[in-house]
């Protein structure tokens, strides 16, 4: 479980830095489809797997870069607090990540109902 | 059924996907936006920049490009093609969506990026015959083979970086818009000339001017607007004496009287567009050495509308700023001449009422005769929204705008009922005399002495500016330099007759009329937008000038000061003295009747009392000066300016003169109440409004009255957008003071040249190199310039090869670029 969660959360990292936003929904819909998991569950792994990997990927940009632009987002978003626009960025990724996972694993469901 | 939750879970998906890569309103597709890689994410900057070592596609020759610490660029090139290809490829790097956006405004296709909210301002663009100014330029411009070459380096050199972008790396304008970079053509640089023009060379009084001559009558022309100060000192001075017979020009027995009009100015120019510059001859520096600075007064946005730049190549080597969208250097140095320029306030724009044969505007009557119209059809593509075609129709004067009569409705410019009788102006603008002003500063950058500067300013049009000169030969100069109409006295003024060629610019003042001045015997030149000349000066230019108090300042210190020092000329820069305050405010205290103020009333105007007339940032004087002010203005002028058209209004300065020589004149009673008030009790009254406006808006008398509050002086992004901007700056100064700093105006750029056989200088604009609001060098200079600190500019002969650091600063280093073709 801890490998697949990891194999989403890598492969969508690295997706993304050569395909656009929408990618990192790939790496859910092929492994959801293999993993033989509840889809409930495979919605979780899904959604926090990309989660986290944006989740990270937006905090290290914030942190390196001393959050001068993240402090300016806040702004025009009417936040208080940069964290929560990567908090809102991680979410974003996991339901994409989330809603991918949970398709390809009902549809494997729908076909070993037969 | 068994594929149902399946279906489901699929649709959720596609829909969230679909959702989140639309744009609602105003908020960004979400999911590329919030993309830690691709979103705006990437914008933020996490690494210093880097040297570069490689091949430049493009380029004819070899090119270094040096970063210092404020990462301004130093380009060393070996051709003028390189040059200036560099300089567009840099100002795009740095600053792409500010050099869009300037065009799309100036061509009237805002609505294009934004939606319905700005049709009309483009709607006016295009009836202002923008583009059609901007085309005739084009066509001149190629006439000169160099400055067509650098007008085609420079765009190629855009394209280049546009080129090169992938879309994640578009700038975070482009991602909060939605939009895509458009290659950047010779016609946009054009486009941007005429911009310039607009802001500085578009301002009128036709309509409020031939209104209140109408209303009040002549006499009050006479007392309000045609006399100047009396402590008016006119930037050619005084003394000056005009050997020559003027051109003559024919004019009509009688001033034609146009219907009152309720047009209102489209592009109106706000007081603090202004600018101040001074140059000092060397017998009256410390050094020996002639100085020389200006400080450009315009709207503050970020990022700022000036960009800092070295250009060195054969045969020329300039440092300064340059406008983002066309080669060259506008404000600035080489090594043996130093520039700087000022507004100058002519009438360069009039208005003619046109009467056309029909409702079809194919003909109009001009001369005795119907001549013919000639058509332009414009495509306002909307946002969003339907493509709106608006046909503007041009006549020999210029392009025609329909605005309504002040005797309907006032509903009548959309052609709504009770539209009974619209009125057609034409304008007749300098922006649409074709031009090379490119050319004037290429010249500059390579200008050795006077009679190069002289001549490079032959070549500059529009808008009319004050360029002073200093040079390393010890020379200082004025030219009030432009194309200007030679006019009847008054033309212009008031809307012209648009059928009598008597009304028509007749032609133009010749170049060696011009006021200049060149070492003048004071050993100083200066100038603050005030009036060019005395009154003797031959040709009537215009009667808007700004008021007589930076000027007369400027020139005040720069007579007593010796042994000038760059320090002097920094805490001349950041003088905020009002001759304002100084002018009225005893008057005001001597009308104030004590006895009708309470406590806290008492005490404000106690403390007022022991001003001493400087708009600094600690004080709280100025902010309860300023508003008491504008209640006591308003409260003179309220009844008599009771009309639904526009009006002019006196300056401030000509009031205050008028209110010292006769305190109860005929406005100062208030019509419209029954008893008569004197000045004495309207003085009282607006002191006590005034108080009670400041109480409300920051509550009750303390530190928070403070002037660097009150002025309100925040830097918006260019779109306004939240975040983007710096809010709240506590700042010293003031629209009549020399520093000029008030609410979100002034001084856009302040430098200080002292020209020895080493060029120093000085400088500092409110913004960064960097246009990117994700870089530590967007904002960063914003607190020297509030504090009046300026940086040093590195000015080097020779690429730094051998020390890659800076002098004085062995721990940081150049940032080089060495670029192959």
């Amino acid at each position: 479980m801890i490998i697949l969660f990891l194999l989403i959360a890598g492969n969508a990292f690295f997706l993304n830095l050569v395909l656009p936003w929408w990618s990192a929904a790939l790496p859910g819909l092929f492994i959801g489809y293999r993993m033989n998991i509840t889809p409930i569950r495979a919605f979780g792994i899904g959604f926090f797997a990309v989660f986290l990997a944006w989740g990270a990927h937006a905090a290290y940009v914030h942190i390196a870069s001393n959050g001068v632009l993240s402090s300016r987002m806040a702004e025009l978003f009417g936040l208080t607090l940069e964290w929560i626009l990567i908090l809102i960025t991680a979410v974003i990724g996991g339901l994409l990540s989330g809603f991918a996972t949970l398709t390809s694993s009902l549809l494997a469901h729908s076909r070993n109902k037969k | 059924m068994k594929y149902l939750p399946f279906s489901l879970s699929l649709a959720a998906g596609l829909a969230f996907i679909w959702v989140l890569s639309t744009r609602w309103g105003n908020i960004p597709p979400m999911g590329p936006f919030m993309d830690p890689d691709g979103g705006f994410w990437a914008q933020a900057e996490r690494e210093p920049p880097s040297d570069l070592n490689e091949q430049f596609l493009g380029l004819m020759d070899s090119v270094q490009v040096f970063f210092d610490d404020r990462r301004v660029p130093h380009v060393f090139a070996q051709n003028d093609h390189d040059l200036y290809f560099m300089q567009g490829f840099l100002q795009a790097r740095d600053r792409l969506f500010q050099m869009e956006m300037q065009i799309y405004d100036a061509a009237g296709r805002l609505s294009e990026l934004v939606g319905p909210s700005l049709v009309e301002r483009d709607r006016q663009s295009r009836r202002w015959g923008m583009v059609f100014g901007a085309e005739k330029a084009v066509a001149e411009v190629q006439k000169h083979e160099p400055s067509w070459t650098i007008f085609k380096a420079y765009s190629a050199g855009v394209n280049a970086f546009i080129s090169s972008l992938e879309p994640e790396q578009y700038p975070l304008e482009y991602k909060l818009l939605d939009i895509s970079p458009e290659p950047w053509t010779p016609l946009k640089t054009a486009l941007l000339q005429k911009n310039m023009t607009r802001t500085l060379a578009a301002g009128n009084n036709d309509v409020s001017h031939s209104n209140t001559l109408a209303y009040f009558g002549p006499e009050f022309i006479e007392q309000f607007f045609d006399k100047d100060h009396d402590l008016l000192d006119p930037i050619i001075p005084a003394t000056r004496v005009w050997d020559f017979e003027r051109v003559p020009v024919r004019r009509p027995d009688t001033l034609f009287v146009p219907k009152v009009a309720k047009s209102i100015q489209p592009f109106p120019v706000p007081e603090g567009i202004g600018s101040n510059n001074w140059a000092v001859s060397g017998e009256k520096t410390a050094s020996g050495y002639p100085i020389l600075s200006n400080d450009p007064h315009l709207r503050l946005t970020l990022p700022s509308i000036w960009y800092e730049i070295q250009l060195h190549g054969p045969g020329v080597n300039t440092y300064g700023v340059s406008l983002l969208g066309a080669p060259g250097v506008v404000i600035g140095f080489n090594e043996q001449v130093a520039w700087g320029v000022t507004n100058v306030a002519s009438d360069v724009l009039d208005w003619y009422e046109i009467r056309f044969e029909n409702q079809k505007k194919e003909q109009y009557w001009h001369d005795g005769q119907w001549k013919a119209t000639s058509k332009s059809i414009e495509e306002i593509h909307v946002r969003g929204g339907e493509t709106i075609i608006d046909t503007v129709v041009y006549t020999h004067h210029g392009p025609v705008s329909e605005v309504s009569s002040a005797n309907t409705n006032g509903q009548s410019t959309d052609g709504q009922k009770g539209s009974t009788e619209p009125i057609y102006h034409a304008l007749r603008w300098i922006a649409h005399e074709p031009s090379n002003e490119i050319r004037a500063f290429y010249q500059l950058n390579r200008a050795e002495n006077y009679d190069e500067y002289v001549e490079a300013l032959t070549h500059y049009q529009a808008p009319a500016q004050n360029f002073i000169f200093a040079s390393t030969d010890g020379d200082i100069a004025l030219w009030v330099n432009g194309r200007f109409p030679n006019k009847w006295d008054g033309q212009g003024r008031t809307v012209s007759d648009g059928t009598d060629p008597l009304y028509d610019w007749q032609g133009w003042i010749p170049r060696e009329h011009h006021p200049y001045t060149k070492n003048p015997l004071r050993g100083f030149v200066s100038s603050a937008n005030q009036e060019s000349t005395a009154p003797d000066y031959p040709y009537y230019m215009d009667d808007v000038y700004a008021p007589f108090e930076r000027g007369r300042r400027i020139n005040e210190r720069l007579s007593e000061l010796e042994n000038i020092t760059k320090e002097d000329m920094q805490a001349l820069l950041m003088d905020n003295y009002s001759y304002h305050a100084a002018e009225i405010l005893p008057s005001m205290f001597s009308w104030i009747q004590t006895d009708s103020l309470n406590a806290t009333q008492s005490e404000v105007l106690d403390s007022l009392q022991t001003w001493n007339y400087y708009n600094n940032a600690s004080y709280r004087a100025p902010s309860v000066f300023r508003s008491w002010w504008y209640k006591l203005y308003e409260a003179i002028l309220v009844d008599e300016y009771d009309a639904d058209f526009p009006l002019r209004t006196p300056a401030r300065d000509r009031l205050v003169q008028q209110l010292k020589e006769d305190s109860n004149f005929w406005m100062v009673d208030n019509r419209s109440t029954e008893v008569v008030e004197t000045i004495e009790d309207q003085a009282t009254r607006s002191f006590i409004l005034a108080l009670n406006d400041l109480t409300e808006a920051y509550g009750v008398w303390s530190d928070d009255w403070d002037w660097g509050w009150v002025m309100n002086n925040d830097i918006p992004h260019l779109t306004q957008t939240n975040g983007l901007g710096v809010n709240d700056l506590y700042s010293s100064g003031g629209a009549e003071s020399v520093n000029a700093t008030r609410g979100s105006s002034g001084p856009s750029w302040r430098m200080i040249v002292e020209l020895g056989p080493e060029i120093k200088a000085w400088g500092v604009y409110p913004g960064g190199a960097s246009g990117n609001p994700g870089s530590p060098n967007y904002d960063y200079m914003i607190e020297s310039w509030r504090t009046g600190k300026l940086y040093e500019l590195h000015f080097y002969k020779e690429p730094p090869l051998g020390s890659s650091t800076l002098p004085g600063q062995e721990s940081k280093s150049l940032v080089k670029w060495s670029l192959r073709p």
